[in-house]
């Protein structure tokens, strides 16, 4: 985790220094509608076709639900860095997206009364498209793809209950998230 | 084996064959037109071209309220009056009633003739297209054809419309209308404008400045940081496809308008394209050509033909009518080609001058031969007269004697004596000439007269008369002058003096001169001289002017220019004569107040009689107009046929009916 917080801090530091190329910061509309997850990537133009992403995602928020009499929450930290292909130009257009993301993330189940604990690391896929609206802004739409190992998966069938129903590391693959995000180009 | 046994209706082969060929012919033609093909095929086709009843002029006439209709007074050549009226017989009692209408002719002939004027021919005829040919789907187009000498001339055709044919064409232009009108011209249509805008502001942002500022022109191309060309964003944010599709289309816009405007709609360079919505009938057009007129030209053949088409396509062709001939007439046509000479005018009289000198004692007047040179110049003086007589070219008309004297003495009398000198030498020369003219025609003398015979001769009377010049100072001035004898003192002197008015006080002065002796010794005699003049006329000439043989070309140009019907240029040159050939211009431009100045008064031949009928008619006095015409005829019968050739006698012959009982 360290080591990936340092990583990213650095990417940061960098792309501050490159003020030449175009970078850009965007926030997902759509992982903040997940109970409110704060979410910034930041995303370095390093030629005409590629650019650099990295962002970050935190959501420590939990909500009273008292139906259920349990608390409704999606906790999580993810740290993602990748690249995109952009086969017009960056920050403009289609783009295609590889990303290597680790995902901390426990929620409860909104269907049925269980908790996850996941922490997973693993590489995704993503496309998606950027409309601009200006100068300096753009709308991102995208949704992405990712898969890797559970490092440590526990599902607890209730709240308190410590009783666990899966554990353990597997592989998996799965949607990763959706993207509607606004972008600001520097 | 099997065998098939089944009911086919068309066998292969032939079947097809038949079926294909009834589809290649019902693809074009329906089969409604069809039957109408066969039956024209069959028939013949009717459209023609037809010659209408001519009524303009007499239409005209009978519009003048001052046109009495029934009858005219005429008076003949001899001086004899009858009426003229149009009449017919009557069936009944056969005698020949009063008939007041004028009927519309019906015109079966297949000519006509036609007038000239002022260089122009009007070919009227109407072009008759019968109902049986008319088809909605069918555009029957028919070209009349003009010869005209070696040469033929298509004139503009006539087009008759079929309304359903009309629909197909205009159906047609709106096809095409469609496709042109998804061409798109501005080209900035294809490029996604407000992402491309963005796209420079954002990533090549120098254009925008660039392009603001406008102090600075430059061809510069700029990039973006990442080398991308404004050019390379303008294509991308292009789509290609579509302007490639709008690029195809503008290509095909001619192949288009080939394909769907099968028959597109004449305008240019037709005499008339009609719709028929209804069938109404025949139809039928009236046709007006008007052409010039060249020399020679004296018929005009017109013949029609045509086509029928049906979608654009010919499915018949209707063979040449028959021909109309419009015979070309003109007041030319009356041209006189006698040739014209020049006139030169020659000087009838001529003169001749001779001096001599007969001396005269002083204050004498009687001729005396014994005394100085008279003998000699006496003689001269018959030798020449003699000779003047005996000349084969003159004849003296009179001799004028002038004598002279000289200054001395006092002038009154020396005029008195210079008469009495001039007198005696007139009455004794006249006496010669008698005697010698007489003596000739005793001996037989022969001459020849103006018109080369030989003849003998004629004594005219010459007539002496004399004149006195006093005293002749004149002469003086001129002899001292020249004398080389004078010196110039002596001449300036004398001039001085001769400034003085009265002569004799000037001859005073002069004798005071010691020139004086040598001016009356030598010059003096030379003043006391006698002078003949001879007035000669040539002989033969009764008048002044002659005609030479040498043709007069202005004439016989503009004679020329007549019959070429270049009446302008005739004009010009035939206006000074005002003869028979410059009425006949005046009438072939219209100008019947100058045509009839020059007939009325020339004697009146059946010729100027005929050409008055015209000028007449025109004026609108038609009973002038008709009784020189008829006149014309009484001395040329052949008139009663030409007036059938011009239009304004043959509306007097319509109107008036003329000469009936020869048709």
């Amino acid at each position: 985790m360290k080591k990936i917080m340092t990583t990213i801090l650095l990417t940061l530091a960098l792309s501050a220094g490159l003020s030449a190329q175009r970078v850009s910061i965007s926030t997902n509309f759509a992982d903040w509608a997940q109970l409110g997850t704060v979410n910034l990537a930041l995303g370095v133009g390093i030629s005409q076709h590629f650019s650099f992403q990295a962002g970050a995602k935190y959501n420590p928020w939990q909500f009273e639900n008292e139906k259920q009499n349990m608390d409704l929450y999606i906790k999580q930290q993810c740290y993602h860095a990748g690249f995109r292909y952009w086969p017009w130009y960056v920050n403009s257009g289609w783009w295609l997206g590889l990303k290597g993301q680790y995902r901390k993330f426990s929620d409860t189940g909104i269907w049925r009364p269980a908790i996850e604990k996941v922490s997973a690391a693993g590489a995704g896929f993503s496309f998606g498209y950027d409309i601009m609206l200006g100068k300096h802004f753009d709308i991102e739409l995208g949704a992405g793809v990712w898969g890797g190992k559970y490092l440590d998966y526990t599902l607890h069938k209730c709240k308190d209950c410590m009783e666990v129903r899966e554990s353990g590391s597997r592989l998996f693959f799965g949607a990763d998230d959706v993207i509607v995000s606004l972008v600001y180009i520097f | 084996m099997k065998t098939r046994s089944c009911f086919c209706l068309f066998q292969p082969g032939a079947a097809w064959a038949a079926l294909a060929a009834l589809l290649l012919v019902a693809g074009v033609t329906s089969c409604g037109t069809q039957a109408k093909l066969r039956k024209m095929q069959k028939d013949g086709p009717k459209a023609r071209l037809e010659l209408a009843d001519d009524r303009s002029i007499l239409d005209e006439m009978i519009k003048n309220p001052a046109v009495a209709r029934d009858t005219l007074k005429i008076k003949d050549a001899e001086g004899r009056e009858f009426l003229v009226m149009k009449a017919i017989r009557d069936t009944e009692s056969g005698e020949m009633v009063a008939h007041e209408t004028i009927d519309a002719a019906v015109v079966t002939a297949r000519f006509r003739n036609v007038p000239e004027k002022q260089g122009k021919v009007d070919l009227q005829f109407q072009v008759l297209v019968p109902a049986s040919m008319q088809d909605s789907k069918w555009q029957l187009r028919f070209y009349p054809d003009m010869y005209i000498l070696d040469d033929v001339v298509g004139l503009e055709p006539v087009m008759i419309t079929g309304n359903g044919y009309r629909k197909a064409q205009l159906k047609g232009y709106q096809q095409y209308n469609k496709f042109v009108s998804k061409i798109v011209n501005d080209t900035t249509r294809f490029i996604d404008l407000r992402n491309l805008e963005i796209f420079l502001k954002r990533n090549i942002p120098q254009v925008y400045a660039f392009k603001s500022d406008s102090s600075y022109v430059s061809d510069e191309q700029f990039f973006s940081m990442f080398g991308v060309s404004e050019q390379e964003a303008v294509d991308h944010y292009t789509n290609m496809r579509a302007k490639r599709m709008n690029e195809r289309r503008r290509s095909k816009v001619d192949r288009m308008y080939a394909k769907y405007v099968k028959s597109p709609i004449v305008t240019e360079g037709i005499r008339l394209d009609t719709v028929i919505v209804t069938r109404a009938g025949d139809f039928i057009y009236n046709y007006t050509q008007t052409i010039n007129t060249r020399p020679r030209l004296r018929k005009v053949d017109i013949v029609l033909s045509g086509d029928i088409y049906e979608q654009d396509e010919l499915i018949y062709t209707i063979p040449e009518s028959q021909p109309l001939t419009f015979y070309i007439s003109s007041v030319s046509a009356f041209a006189d080609n006698t040739e014209r000479y020049l006139t030169k005018v020659i000087e009838r009289r001529a003169e001749a001058n001779a001096e001599y000198n007969v001396e005269f004692a002083q204050n004498r007047s009687d001729i005396d031969l014994k005394l100085g040179n008279n003998a000699s110049e006496i003689a001269k003086i018959k030798q020449n007269l003699s000779e003047l007589i005996r000349n084969r070219t003159f004849d003296l008309d009179s001799i004028v004697v002038v004598s002279s004297a000289s200054p001395e003495g006092k002038v009154s009398v020396n005029q008195k004596i210079s008469a009495q000198r001039g007198t005696s030498i007139s009455r004794y020369f006249n006496d010669y000439i008698r005697h010698y003219q007489d003596s000739l025609v005793n001996n037989g003398a022969l001459e020849v007269d103006e018109n080369g015979k030989l003849s003998r001769m004629k004594v005219s009377n010459v007539d002496i008369r004399s004149r006195s010049n006093g005293e002749n100072w004149r002469m003086l001035d001129y002899l001292v002058i020249s004398d080389p004898n004078l010196t110039e003192g002596q001449k300036s002197r004398y001039s001085e003096l001769s400034t003085v008015s009265d002569p004799d006080r000037r001859e005073g002065l002069m004798k005071a001169e010691k020139s004086y002796a040598y001016i009356s010794g030598k010059l003096y005699p030379r003043l006391r001289s006698t002078g003949f003049n001879f007035y000669l006329h040539r002989k033969g000439m009764v008048k002044d002017t002659i005609q030479t043989t040498v043709i007069d070309s202005v004439y016989m140009a503009g004679v020329q220019a007549l019959r070429d019907m270049d009446y302008n240029l005739a004009i010009s040159c035939l206006q000074p004569y005002a003869d028979f050939n410059t009425a006949v211009t005046y009438i072939a431009l219209n100008r019947d107040a100058n045509a009839l100045l020059i007939l009325e008064d020339m004697e009146k031949t059946a010729k100027v009689n005929y050409l008055l009928a015209i000028v007449y008619q025109r004026r609108g006095d038609y009973q002038k107009a008709v009784e020189c015409y008829l006149n014309a005829c009484d001395k040329d019968s052949s008139y009663i046929h030409r007036g059938k050739l011009d239009p304004e006698i043959s509306a007097l012959i319509r109107l008036y009916g003329l000469h009936q009982q020869q048709d």
